[in-house]
This record gives C-alpha cells, sequence and structure tokens, in this order.
C-alpha cells in the first residue's frame, strides 16, 4: 500500500489494512524506543498511540502529508517517548539519536490535546459495555441508527437514541470530575 | 425529554453538522455568550474523539496481534513447527497418561510462580476434578466443559510473543515426584461481542449454517494471517467432517446469549475466549511434559469445577476445532 492509499483506507475507517501496512514501521520505533531506557512493552503503547493520532490527524482534516507516514509515526513515537521520560523524571537519561534529529512538526503538537483525547477515551472505556459500544457503533458511522437499534435489540430508533443520550450525559459528568480532579492535582 | 438530554441532543447535532442555517448561528451566539454551555460543547466535542479513539484502539491492538503472529511465524520457521509435533507425539506417548493420573493425588499446592502475586492456595485435585481436554497446540480451539461453558482457545495462546497478556496471572509449581509442570494461567474474560451478536442472530434466524461458518471462521487459523509458507500448508484451512460441525453447531446453539449480552465480565458468562499469552513458553521446546491448567476467571474461585486441563499434544492435529470434555 502506498502513504496515499493508508491516509485513503484510514479515512474510510478501514483501518486493519492500514495498520497492517503501518505496523512495519514498528522494529525501527521499537529500537529507538529500547536504546532509549524503554521496554519492549513502552515501544508497543508509544507506537500505538502514535497510530492514534496519525488517525486523529486524518479525520480532523488537518493533515498534510509532508514527509513518508513511516517517519511521520518515527517522529511522533519520538516525541511521545520524549514526553513519557520528561513524565517519569528521567529526562536526562536519554542515551541515543532522540535528541540528533529535528522533527518541527511534531515538536509542534500539542500535548495538552493529546491528554486531554487520552481522559476522554478513559472515560469512554470506563462506562459499561453496553454504553461504550453503543456509543462506538454510533460516532463510527459504519451502522444507521435502525441497524445499531436491531443489532443491540432497543425495541425502535428512538429508544437507542434516547440511550445514546444518556450515556453521553453519563460520560460528561465522569469526564467532567475527572478532569476536575486532574487539574486539581 | 428532559430538559439535560434536549441540550446533549442538541450539542450533539451541531457537533455531527445537523444543525444548519440561523438555528446554528443562534446555536454559535449562545457559545459565545454563555461560558457554561460552550463548557458543555467543548466536553461533548471530547467525548466524540474519546469514543473514536476507543475504536481506533481495538483496531490497533487487533492490527499488533497479527503483526505478532507473522513474526512468531517467521521465527519458529519449520523447525518450530515440526518441534511441537515431535515433542507432543512423545509426550503423549511418554508422559501423557502418568503424568496427568500422578497429579489427581490431592493436596498438592500450586504456589505463585513470582513472589509478589498474591495467590490462594489451590487443590491440584481440585483443578483436575474439572474437565480434561486434549488439544491441539498448533490451532484454534473451541472446548465446551461439562457445565456448558464454552471457551475458545486461538492457537496463539501458545505463540511466543503475543500482546496483551498483562491482564492474565501465571503461578506454576512443579510437581513433587512428577516431571510435569503444572501451569495455572488465571485470566480475565475479554470482550467478545461481535462474534457472538452475530451467532445470536444467525441462531434467532435459525440460520445455522451461517452460525456454523461464523464459529469456524472465529476460530479458523486463516483468519489470523495468510503464509506463504509451504510449511504451513499442514494446517487445515477448513473443517469438512461432519462430526465436527454437528458439535461446533450445538455449542454455538448452547449458548445463554441474554447472559453474554448483559455483561462479558460477569462471572455468569457461559462463554470465554483465553486471550494473551502464556509468558513462560517461549520457546517450543518447552511444552514437553508440560501440562497446562486453565481456571476460568480468578476473580470467580467457585468456578474451579470448570477449570480446563490442557495437555499440549497434536493428537488431533487435522479434527479438533471442538474437544469435548473427557468422560470421567
Amino acid at each position: 500500500m502506498t502513504d496515499q492509499e493508508i491516509i485513503e483506507a484510514i479515512r474510510s475507517n478501514k483501518n486493519d489494512k492500514a495498520f497492517a501496512a503501518l505496523y512495519k514501521n514498528f522494529p525501527s520505533i521499537r529500537k529507538m524506543i529500547r536504546a532509549n531506557n524503554g521496554l519492549k512493552e513502552d515501544a508497543e503503547d508509544v507506537f500505538q498511540e502514535s497510530l492514534i493520532i496519525l488517525c486523529s490527524k486524518i479525520h480532523e482534516g488537518d493533515f498534510i502529508l509532508t514527509s513518508k507516514l513511516g517517519t511521520f509515526l518515527y517522529s511522533v513515537s519520538r516525541y511521545l517517548w520524549m514526553d513519557e521520560l520528561k513524565r517519569r523524571g528521567r529526562r536526562n537519561e536519554i542515551v541515543s539519536d532522540l535528541n540528533a534529529f529535528n522533527y518541527p512538526s511534531v515538536d509542534e503538537m500539542s500535548m495538552e490535546e493529546e491528554y486531554k483525547a487520552r481522559m476522554a477515551e478513559k472515560t469512554i472505556d470506563a462506562l459499561g459495555e453496553r454504553c461504550k459500544e453503543l456509543l462506538v457503533l454510533f460516532y463510527s458511522g459504519t451502522l444507521k441508527l435502525r441497524d445499531i437499534a436491531v443489532k443491540m435489540g432497543y425495541t425502535s430508533e428512538n429508544s437507542a437514541k434516547n440511550q445514546k443520550y444518556k450515556c453521553l450525559e453519563m460520560a460528561k459528568k465522569q469526564l467532567k470530575d475527572l478532569q476536575q480532579t486532574q487539574y486539581s492535582n | 425529554m428532559r430538559n439535560e438530554l434536549e441540550q446533549i441532543q442538541r450539542i450533539d447535532q451541531y457537533l455531527l453538522g445537523e444543525i444548519q442555517g440561523p438555528e446554528k448561528v443562534s446555536f454559535e451566539m449562545e457559545m459565545h455568550s454563555n461560558k457554561e454551555f460552550s463548557d458543555q460543547v467543548e466536553l461533548q466535542k471530547q467525548l466524540m474523539k474519546g469514543i473514536k479513539r476507543t475504536q481506533w484502539r481495538e483496531d490497533a491492538t487487533k492490527a499488533y496481534g497479527k503483526y505478532q503472529i507473522k513474526q512468531s511465524v517467521a521465527k519458529l520457521g519449520m523447525i518450530g513447527a515440526g518441534t511441537i509435533t515431535l515433542i507432543g507425539l512423545t509426550f503423549l506417548l511418554t508422559k501423557g497418561d502418568s503424568t496427568t493420573q500422578e497429579n489427581k493425588q490431592p493436596g498438592t499446592v500450586i504456589t505463585p510462580a513470582n513472589d509478589s502475586i498474591k495467590a490462594d492456595s489451590l487443590s491440584i485435585y481440585d483443578v483436575l476434578k474439572g474437565n480434561t481436554f486434549v488439544i491441539n497446540s498448533s490451532r484454534d480451539t473451541v472446548v465446551e466443559t461439562t457445565d456448558g461453558t464454552l471457551v475458545e482457545i486461538p492457537k496463539t495462546l501458545f505463540n511466543d510473543s503475543i500482546p496483551d497478556f498483562r491482564d492474565s496471572v501465571v503461578y506454576k509449581k512443579q510437581t513433587e515426584g512428577s516431571q510435569a509442570k503444572i501451569y495455572t494461567l488465571h485470566f480475565y474474560t475479554p470482550s467478545y461481542k461481535d462474534s457472538l451478536k452475530k451467532w445470536k442472530q444467525s441462531i434467532q434466524e435459525k440460520n445455522y449454517s451461517k452460525t456454523f461458518r461464523s464459529v469456524v471462521s472465529s476460530a479458523n487459523p486463516k483468519n489470523y494471517f495468510k503464509t506463504s509458507s509451504k510449511k504451513h500448508e499442514t494446517i487445515p484451512e477448513r473443517v469438512s467432517s461432519k462430526g465436527d460441525s454437528d458439535t461446533i453447531y450445538k455449542a454455538a446453539i448452547g449458548l445463554n446469549m441474554e447472559k453474554m449480552d448483559d455483561d462479558l465480565r460477569s462471572k455468569n458468562s457461559k462463554l470465554y475466549k483465553l486471550k494473551g499469552k502464556i509468558p513462560f513458553v517461549n520457546k517450543a521446546s518447552r511444552y514437553k511434559n508440560t501440562i497446562l491448567v486453565f481456571d476460568i476467571d480468578n476473580r470467580n474461585k467457585s468456578s474451579i469445577d470448570t477449570a480446563i486441563v490442557i495437555e499440549i499434544v497434536d493428537k488431533l492435529k487435522q479434527k479438533s476445532i471442538i474437544s469435548k470434555p473427557n468422560k470421567k
């Protein structure tokens, strides 16, 4: 798959093919992270996060491909890992190539936005299975409301819709609480 | 509808681009003049991002699983596959029965492999009085316990590099007087919803052949990866045996679908999917003299009767999509 095909696949929610192609970039990123006091598991987490950031950028429509996707993922992963080391108070332990390159496009990345998004994801993840499934089905846009209602066993579209709003209400409350706890710390 | 829900609905419609014209203008004016309202919009916007990320993360996790399988296959290669078969057969011929019998002695306690893991003492007798399955470790398998619990055991469980095993806790103990090592893998019940929904629908529609295909396809190694390597042609790509199809069919029909819908993590769930890897088995040769004991949910100690003992042998290589519990 070419980079452009991968981007198109992600845009049309065909992530399986796109991600399979993108995982070819994982070994170099794992190597970079392991060379910088990271474990294999850290590399897995960081790379996964970089894929999610890529998706997010593509879906928000502000993604302009100025380099190869592999380079983009490497840059984002490097940035995320530096941030993580900083967070762990181990910034001075960076030993290889993390400081050696300059990736302006990524350095401008807003970590605050990223943290906010992670918090929202955490909130969704903590909802009950049914709410989570309903919301994911609804916003992934792959099914019509009618089909979602049938799939999830609701008596009508309206009742699925109402349930969706109730789930959102619960999620909003939880996210607000989480944000308040976070910012008061 | 309550006021709060109405506001959520309105914000949702705005974020989805469903509000246009004067209504949109008025919405945006309200956002500018009312801080509390604009905070609500922002919260909902964040949640929409969170929902999408949840989906992407699931996709990424699946992709990583497939990637890892490909890597394992590349690493193991022909020698690995051959070794498992050979060792499995050797084990079956020399140790299988005798070790199982020895382990039925009551009172043997399985202790944690890692001291930092707190474990309840567990009698191996209690474990073995459950169900015993002989399965083929190179194939995805669905087993059914005597109480009707279905467990899917993906072959990836036996690979050396499968992600996401962090939810699992492993205990091991080499039983005295036996060469067999006993391992207990406690794991959490993962979500298995998509397959279940499909099965449920098929069953409701009495579309049994579809159900059957769905079950087989979820247990078919072909779905996990495709390799061009000839050595894997020994893995059957589909099940054609009538006996197998009947068993799978029956197993799927026997599911308690209502319970599944409510909460898959509930201890009442009747279908489980083994997930992750057995971290200490990272070389094919370590399968030798090994019995794996699975406790279905470590938060439900009383379910010990549903524990499954799995001997790693290749005896059923060509046919075992489903293995029924051995009759005692």
